[in-house]
């Protein structure tokens, strides 16, 4: 019997891989329901169903004391900008969501499954439209190589279906009027998964990941027209930012030094292939959308 | 009407702060540029920490004023942003008096996430990300805006070459 399941089931895997009916606010939970692929899946990677479902969890954390920006006009303009920008990337059909926060702080932050976040403050820093794509296409390197996503998986111990399992059931039943399921395993694994989340959010990502951020953000800018100095720009209106300013006191905490940013992507920027490029600023449409005091 | 103008200009002159730039400290010795590209002819020569005023940014280069009160064009890299004033400009300077506000955003009042510490004075109150979900855009409304604006799309690796 066990050797006759082992042969089905990549068989298995094969029939229930089109099994996407079942959807909860707006999630596909065929990932949970495809018993075959599981088994066939050794490594545990997130589907992208899972990856979505610790993003939300992390976006829970990130909105937690936060409210967003009441200007639909500009919302709408930064989600443009940001599916532009996605489109010129490795994961056009992810549904990204790109959020203004109305805050003073200057900040930004992505969350897995392609939620980007970014506040009044940090917007208050720029001057253009190719500054604004340059910071989004900085979170958005995050999601595109899973920055917060593999550092939550290996922090809560997140690595097997079982465990993932949990943090989808969760998901969906966000909305149950019940208290939730009372399976302990159920609750220590969504406790881990919390707490992994706010540790890393508190204290940032590595060194490494930050630095590739921002030449995935260089690229993604230029890749989509816009003048590739913008990131560079954003980064050394923020190095001018007094260091004793509370608005950039967790900006400093959970980044590299600014100035070695910079200086990191002046090498970058003088590739014949991004210094050939010049490409738009869009300061007039900037201004035009997005309010400033 | 002639009056109504005069009166609105005053106005708008006497609310304007005084003239105030973004200024820059050069990082080392450096060649101030007529134009923004690495050939063009030079205009001066200016010395490392020497401060500027930053006019304008074109792609890779700022166009600025030295303290002689000559112009010309730095790299980018040349200097570090040493203060930044917020400027609008002159044609809309009018029509921002009546909704001018000091630094647009809310300061927090309640405990907010992204610390340990805060997370567990807050008894651990999880954020709503439902408003979150509604956003996004369609990729053909996104391309049509970049469209309207005359964005032209380019290949280039994350690398930096041309692929």
């Amino acid at each position: 019997m066990r050797y006759r399941l082992l042969i089905l089931s990549p068989l298995l895997a094969v029939l229930l891989t089109g099994c996407k009916t079942l959807s909860v606010q707006n999630m596909d939970l065929g990932g949970l329901m495809d018993a075959g692929k599981q088994f066939a899946r050794s490594k545990h990677q997130a589907t992208e169903q899972e990856e979505l479902a610790i993003g939300r969890t992390a976006g829970e954390e990130i909105m937690a004391g936060r409210h967003l920006l009441n200007d639909p006009a500009e919302q709408q303009y930064v989600n443009r900008v940001g599916e532009w920008l996605a489109l010129h990337t490795e994961r056009p059909n992810l549904h990204w969501r790109f959020a203004v926060l109305d805050d003073r702080e200057i900040n930004a932050w992505a969350a897995p499954g392609g939620y980007v976040f970014i506040t009044t403050g940090m917007l208050n820093l720029m001057d253009s439209e190719s500054e604004l794509a340059g910071v989004l296409g900085h979170e958005m390197g995050h999601v595109l190589k899973k920055h917060h996503l593999h550092a939550i998986q290996r922090m809560a111990r997140l690595k097997g279906t079982v465990e993932l399992g949990h943090v989808l059931w969760q998901a969906a039943h966000a909305n149950d009027k019940e208290t939730g399921n009372t399976d302990p395993n159920q609750k220590k694994t969504m406790q881990r998964l919390q707490q992994s989340v706010s540790k890393l959010y508190s204290r940032g990502l590595s060194r490494e990941n930050e630095m590739e951020a921002d030449r995935i953000g260089v690229v993604i800018a230029a890749r989509s027209g816009y003048d590739p100095y913008g990131l560079v720009a954003v980064l050394q209106k923020i190095e001018s930012v007094k260091a004793d300013n509370s608005a950039l006191t967790r900006f400093m905490r959970t980044h590299p030094n600014t100035a070695d940013r910079i200086a990191k992507l002046e090498p970058l920027l003088e590739e014949p292939a991004l210094s050939s490029i010049h490409g738009l600023a869009l300061a007039n449409r900037f201004h035009q959308y997005v309010k400033q005091p | 009407m002639i009056m109504r103008t005069m009166i609105l200009l005053l106005l708008a002159a006497l609310s304007l702060p005084a003239l105030a730039a973004d200024t820059g400290l050069l990082l080392h010795d450096t060649t101030l540029r007529s134009k923004p590209v690495g050939d063009a002819a030079a205009v001066m020569s200016l010395k490392k920490n020497a401060a500027v005023t930053i006019l304008e940014r074109n792609g890779g280069w700022y166009r600025v004023s030295a303290a002689s009160g000559k112009t010309g064009w730095l790299r980018l890299f040349d200097l570090r942003y040493q203060s930044q004033v917020k400027r609008r400009p002159l044609g809309t300077e009018l029509r921002t008096l009546s909704s001018f506000r000091q630094g647009r955003g809310a300061v927090a009042t309640g405990v907010r996430g992204l610390s340990e510490e805060d997370n567990a004075k807050a008894g651990n109150k999880r954020g709503d990300i439902t408003p979150v979900d509604k956003l996004g855009d369609s990729g053909a409304d996104a391309r049509r805006f970049a469209a309207q604006a005359g964005l032209k799309s380019h290949t280039v690796a994350y690398g930096g070459e041309r692929r």
